[in-house]
């Protein structure tokens, strides 16, 4: 789930008279409630298949752990996504092998693609160790800010 | 690779020397001396071998000299450099930095290299430079926040570029959206901005610009598109350490303009060395192409085109020009 939801969630909350509040998406639920009276609010996000839990503020756009956009299953794994609108570049020139492909076991570091914004090329890390699960943009291809870009089963 | 530039250095006059005498000076053998000439070779340059008379480059060269540069750049200038490093060989002066900026700072970092194994354009196309004949010039720059204008960048550095030229004595050199350095159509120089991770808050970049100097030759292994070098646009080339100075000097002081003053009056001065206005021309975009007739760019540095009478402005992409009689 979208550490950018929760925070909404967290705002809607806030804002109502509601205690708590819980969704479920797929596999993943989220609970938010604010009996705490230390702190106003209380997050916790479950993810099956993962200990990975949560709270809001993490740093978004990189490696936490949510259900892939626009796709029913749920993958346990660290998502990477675009931290800017660009063009989304899999290998180091068109002639060039892609960086990584599904399969590939890639080291935290790697390069895993290139976003082309503002006539600036990023090179985009992985911030994880592990496998490459899945790569959902092509080659080519215009990223949103947000966006899933790829799927690492970290190890 | 020691004995490979101890060998350039003395083959740099452009005269004659014996693969004896190489190796006395030396302390190596001949077979050694053949070996570093066949290394030169690859490195791009083009040595006459003669029998009896020994080596000599088709055309010399001029070494990049630390002290050399270091006085000739500007005061001001010199004052923003954090260290300044010059390479014999390396991967790519870029590839360098980027690397370099996940460890640590890069701001004011400058680099030079007599020769990239792995120089690289825009959209990872090869960027072929032989030692000691061009500029392959990086540093690093710090932003504090992401700046909306950051798409200006490339071409705030294409006047700088523009600048360190006339500062050289070269006129008459153009600029072709978004990064190359153009005289009549041929390509010069060219420039690639990289960096790594997010574009929020705070954000290295590593500027890179290549210009043609002094090639061997007109027939460069690899090059596939019309190029041209200083040497062919002007009977007085400046001297290769003077220029480097130059563009270090001039790209320092413009991101201080472009800093302080903002990006209206750089633009404008872009908008002067245009050589596509006005120029019926083929974006080329991932996956489609678009035609239309180039008018300029916006306030964000974003090219303009009229698409079937309809204005359009693009971010990203490669302009080729349609060759109209």
């Amino acid at each position: 789930m979208d550490i950018r939801k929760v925070k909404k969630l967290i705002e809607l909350l806030e804002e109502s008279d509601v205690d708590e509040i819980e969704i479920h998406e797929g596999e993943e639920s989220v609970r938010i409630s604010r009996h705490s009276s230390v702190t106003p609010t209380q997050t916790i996000v479950h993810v099956p298949g993962s200990n990975l839990g949560q709270t809001a503020g993490g740093k978004p756009g990189a490696g936490f752990v949510e259900t892939a956009a626009g796709s029913p299953e749920a993958e346990a794994g660290s998502l990477i996504k675009s931290p800017m609108v660009g063009i989304f570049y899999l290998s180091p020139s068109p002639e060039d092998h892609p960086f990584v492909e599904v399969g590939q076991s890639v080291k935290k570091g790697d390069v895993l693609c290139i976003i082309e914004a503002m006539k600036i090329m990023n090179q985009i890390e992985s911030d994880v160790s592990g496998i490459v699960q899945r790569i959902l943009v092509e080659n080519g291809e215009p990223v949103e800010y947000g966006q899933l870009m790829f799927v690492i089963r970290e190890t | 690779m020691r004995t490979v530039f101890q060998i350039l250095r003395i083959l740099s006059d452009g005269k004659f020397h014996s693969g004896g005498s190489l190796g006395n000076k030396l302390g190596v053998t001949r077979t050694a001396i053949w070996k570093v000439i066949r290394k030169l070779t690859d490195y791009g340059l083009d040595i006459h071998a003669v029998r009896g008379k020994g080596y000599r480059l088709s055309v010399p060269v001029e070494l990049l000299d630390q002290d050399q540069i270091e006085n000739k750049i500007s005061k001001h200038a010199r004052r923003l450099i954090k260290q300044f490093e010059i390479f014999g060989v390396i991967n790519s002066t870029n590839q360098y930095l980027l690397e370099k900026s996940d460890t640590g700072n890069i701001h004011g970092h400058v680099v030079l290299a007599e020769y990239q194994t792995k120089g690289r354009g825009r959209r990872g196309n090869k960027w072929i430079s032989p030692v000691g004949s061009g500029i392959n010039l990086s540093f690093g720059w710090h932003f504090d926040n992401f700046p909306e204008s950051v798409g200006v960048l490339s071409l705030v550095i294409g006047v700088a570029i523009i600048r360190a030229l006339h500062r050289a004595g070269i006129n008459g050199v153009g600029l072709k959206w978004p990064n190359d350095i153009l005289w009549e159509h041929c390509k010069l120089g060219g420039i690639l901005l990289e960096m790594r991770g997010e574009t929020s808050g705070p954000f290295d970049v590593v500027i890179g610009i290549g210009i043609n100097i002094h090639f061997p030759g007109m027939e460069i292994a690899g090059i596939d598109q019309p190029w041209t070098h200083i040497a062919g646009i002007t009977r007085t080339p400046p001297s290769r350490n003077g220029l480097a100075a130059d563009l270090i000097t001039e790209s320092l002081l413009i991101l201080e303009q472009f800093s302080y003053e903002g990006v209206a009056e750089i633009l404008d001065e872009w908008r002067r060395y245009d050589c596509i206005h006005g120029r019926q021309a083929m974006l080329i975009l991932p996956g489609r192409n678009i035609r239309g007739k180039v008018i300029g760019i916006d306030d964000r540095g974003a090219l303009l085109m009229s698409v079937r009478g309809e204005r359009k402005r693009f971010n990203a992409g490669e302009i080729r020009l349609r060759v109209t009689s």
